[in-house]
C-alpha cells in the first residue's frame, strides 16, 4: 500500500544520531593508523635485522623471527580489526546519510480525492464545475502516481538500508568473537509488518527494574578510571553530557531503563509506531515521528483509497466517484493505526517491551493491536521476563491487526515465533488462544501486566 | 610463536663454535631504533580510554530501522572488546620497545674489538625474545570476548 514504505523509512531514520557514528570511526581510524605504523616499522625492520645479525645467521633468523612474530601475532590482528570496524562504520554512516536523503525528498501524501458537488450537467455552471474537478482529479492522480513511486524507492532504500546494517553486524560479531544469532523472525526489509530482528535475533532481554529491558541484552562498558582493571567494566560514564541515559553508577542502555510511560525527552507517552523503545534523545523533530506515522499511514491509505476513487470518478460516474471517494477518506482511520501499529509493535516495541501507549492503542482499530502487543510485552515481564512472552505478544499483535488485513498478516508472521515458544509450556496455549477478542475489548495490559 | 628466555638460552648454547660471525651490527641497532621509534610516538596515540569514550555509540543512535538493534548489539560488544584489547596491546608494544632497546644497548656496548661478536648478537636476540614472550593483548582480547559472551547471555 502507498505510504508503507515512507512510513517505515521514516521510522529507521527516526533517532539517527550521524555525528555519534562520524565520531566513533574517527577513533577506529585514528587507532588502526597507529597500528598502521607500527605494522609498517616492524615488517622494515626485520629483513635489515636479519641483514644486521647475518642472513646466514641462526641468530638473524631469530631475529627476524621475533619481529615477525610480534607484527603477524599482536599487532596486525589488531589493526585488521580496527580497519574492519572503520569501514563498516563507513558503511553505516554512509546508509544514514543515504537513507535521511531520502527521506527528506519524500513527497507528502496527496489528500483525499476531489469529490464534485455539483449537480447532473444540465447547466452551464454544471459544466464548470466539472471542468474544474475533471483537473483537480488529474492533478491529483498525478500527486498519488508521484507518492506511490515515492514510496516504492522509499520501501527499496528500507531493504538496503537493513542489509548494510547487518552487514557491519556482522563485522563487529566477528571483531568481538560471537556469531551474530539469526532468529526465525528475522527477515530485515521485507513485508509491511515490520516482522523485524526484535524477537527473533535478540539475545534474551534483560530485566531491569520490573521492566523488560534492552532487546539486545546488551550492556554497555566504558572505562571510567583505570582501563587496565577489568572491575570497572561494568560501569559506563556517558561521555555525551547532554544524553539523558547516564543514571547513577551503573548506566544502561536508554532503552533498558528508559521510562515506560514517558518519552524521555518530551514527557509525552511512547508513540506507537516503531520508534518505540528507541529514545530519541534530544532529536525534538523525530520525538514525533511515530505519531506522526499513524497520520502519514493515514494518509497514504487515504491517498491510495481515494485515487481509486479517482479512477472510478474518471469512468464517468460523478455520483459513484462521490460514493468511493469518500469510502476512501473512511478507510483513513483504519490504515493509519494498523500500519503504524503493527510495524513499531512487531519490529520493536515488544521487543523492548515497553508497553505501548494504550491511548495510541485506541486510537484506531488496527491500532489495539499496538496496544495489545504492549500489554503482551508487559505480560511476559510480569511472568519473568520470559522471551517466550515478547514472542507470544506478537503473535497476538497479529491477530488483533487480523482485521485490519495486511497488516494483520504481518503481525501473524511475528505469532509464530511466540507460538513455538508458547508451545514448550502446554498451559499457555489453553490459556492465551481464546484470549484475542478480550484483549481487544479489556485491555491487555491492566490484565496480564 | 612464543620466545621464552630458556628456549633462547638452549638455542644460543647448541651454536655452533666456528659459526660464521654476523656482519653490520650497526644496520641492526639502526634497524631496532626505527622500531623503537615508531612504537614510543604510536604508542601515545593508542588510547585506550580515550577510544572506549570516543567509539561509545549507543544503539539508539544507529535509529528505528529492524537491523538496528542487532547493530547496536554488536557494535557495543566490538567496542567493548577492542578497548579492553587495547590495553594489552599498549603493554606489549612497550615491552617490545624495550627489548629492542635493551638488545641495542646489549650491541652498543659491547667491546668492538672483541672477537666474539656471535656471542653479542646472540644476547641482542635474546633481549628481543624477552619483549616477544609478552601477550598481554592476546590474553586480554580472549578475556574481553569472553567476558562479552557472559554478558551478552544474561537474560
Amino acid at each position: 500500500m502507498a505510504g508503507d514504505g515512507i512510513a517505515r523509512l521514516k521510522a529507521s531514520v527516526a533517532g539517527m544520531k550521524q555525528e555519534d557514528v562520524e565520531r566513533a570511526t574517527t577513533a577506529w581510524q585514528q587507532t588502526a593508523d597507529s597500528l598502521e605504523l607500527v605494522s609498517l616499522a616492524l615488517a622494515k625492520a626485520a629483513p635489515a635485522i636479519l641483514k644486521g645479525f647475518g642472513e646466514n645467521t641462526d641468530s638473524g633468523q631469530r631475529a627476524k623471527a621475533v619481529l615477525d612474530a610480534m607484527l603477524t601475532q599482536v599487532v596486525q590482528p589488531r589493526q585488521r580489526d580496527m580497519v574492519a570496524g572503520k569501514q563498516a562504520l563507513d558503511q553505516v554512516r554512509t546508509t544514514m546519510v543515504t537513507s535521511r536523503g531520502i527521506d527528506n525528498g519524500m513527497p507528502t501524501a496527496p489528500g483525499p480525492a476531489p469529490t464534485f458537488t455539483g449537480g447532473t450537467g444540465d447547466d452551464r455552471d454544471d459544466i464548470t464545475r466539472m471542468k474544474i474537478h475533471a483537473r483537480q482529479t488529474q492533478a491529483h492522480n498525478q500527486q498519488v502516481a508521484a507518492y506511490g513511486s515515492a514510496d516504492e524507492r522509499a520501501r527499496q532504500q528500507v531493504i538496503s538500508h537493513n542489509q548494510s546494517y547487518d552487514e557491519a553486524a556482522r563485522v563487529m560479531a566477528d571483531i568481538h568473537g560471537e556469531p551474530v544469532r539469526e532468529g526465525p523472525g528475522k527477515v530485515p526489509g521485507s513485508g509491511p509488518g515490520g516482522s523485524g530482528s526484535g524477537p527473533g535475533s535478540m539475545p534474551p532481554a534483560a530485566t531491569v527494574g520490573g521492566h523488560t529491558g534492552s532487546p539486545s541484552g546488551a550492556t554497555f562498558s566504558v572505562p571510567t578510571q583505570n582501563p587496565s582493571d577489568n572491575s570497572t567494566g561494568s560501569t559506563e560514564t556517558d561521555p555525551t553530557p547532554s544524553d539523558p541515559t547516564t543514571t547513577g553508577s551503573t548506566a544502561v542502555d536508554p532503552t533498558t531503563t528508559g521510562s515506560t510511560t514517558a518519552d524521555p525527552t518530551t514527557g509525552n507517552p511512547p508513540v506507537t509506531g516503531s520508534t518505540v523503545g528507541h529514545p530519541i534523545g534530544s532529536d525534538q523533530s523525530s520525538s514525533g515521528t511515530g505519531a506522526s506515522m499513524g497520520a502519514l499511514g493515514g494518509g497514504a491509505a487515504a491517498g491510495a483509497l481515494g485515487g481509486m476513487g479517482v479512477k472510478g470518478l474518471l469512468g464517468g460516474r460523478l455520483g459513484g466517484a462521490a460514493v468511493t471517494g469518500t469510502a476512501g477518506s473512511a478507510g483513513r482511520p483504519l490504515g493509519a493505526g494498523g500500519r503504524a501499529g503493527t510495524s513499531g509493535v512487531l519490529g520493536r516495541g515488544g521487543a523492548a517491551g515497553q508497553p505501548v501507549s494504550r491511548g495510541a492503542g485506541m486510537a484506531g482499530a488496527a491500532g489495539r493491536g499496538a496496544g495489545t502487543a504492549g500489554g503482551g510485552a508487559a505480560r511476559g515481564a510480569g511472568a519473568g521476563g520470559r522471551a517466550g512472552g515478547t514472542g507470544g505478544a506478537g503473535g497476538r499483535a497479529g491477530g488483533a491487526g487480523g482485521a485490519g488485513g495486511r497488516a494483520g498478516g504481518a503481525g501473524g508472521a511475528g505469532g509464530r515465533a511466540g507460538r513455538k515458544k508458547d508451545e514448550r509450556d502446554p498451559g499457555r496455549n489453553n490459556e492465551y488462544d481464546v484470549d484475542e477478542e478480550w484483549l481487544d475489548d479489556e485491555g491487555s495490559s491492566g490484565v496480564l501486566g | 610463536m612464543v620466545f621464552l628466555l630458556n628456549q633462547v638460552t638452549d638455542f644460543i648454547d647448541s651454536l655452533p663454535a666456528a659459526a660464521t660471525a654476523p656482519e653490520g651490527l650497526d644496520l641492526a641497532v639502526e634497524s631496532i631504533q626505527l622500531v623503537i621509534e615508531t612504537i614510543e610516538t604510536e604508542r601515545a596515540n593508542i588510547e585506550p580510554v580515550g577510544f572506549a569514550f570516543e567509539a561509545l555509540v549507543y544503539p539508539s543512535s544507529f535509529g528505528g530501522a529492524d537491523s538496528a538493534p542487532n547493530l547496536g548489539t554488536h557494535y557495543s560488544r566490538a567496542h567493548e572488546v577492542i578497548w579492553k584489547t587495547l590495553d594489552g596491546l599498549k603493554k606489549d608494544l612497550q615491552t617490545f620497545q624495550e627489548a629492542c632497546l635493551a638488545a641495542k644497548n646489549e650491541i652498543i656496548s659491547a667491546d668492538e674489538n672483541s672477537a666474539d661478536r656471535m656471542r653479542i648478537a646472540q644476547n641482542a636476540v635474546e633481549r628481543l625474545a624477552t619483549g616477544d614472550a609478552s601477550r598481554d593483548s592476546v590474553r586480554e582480547h580472549r578475556e574481553a570476548q569472553q567476558s562479552q559472551d557472559v554478558e551478552g547471555s544474561v537474560g
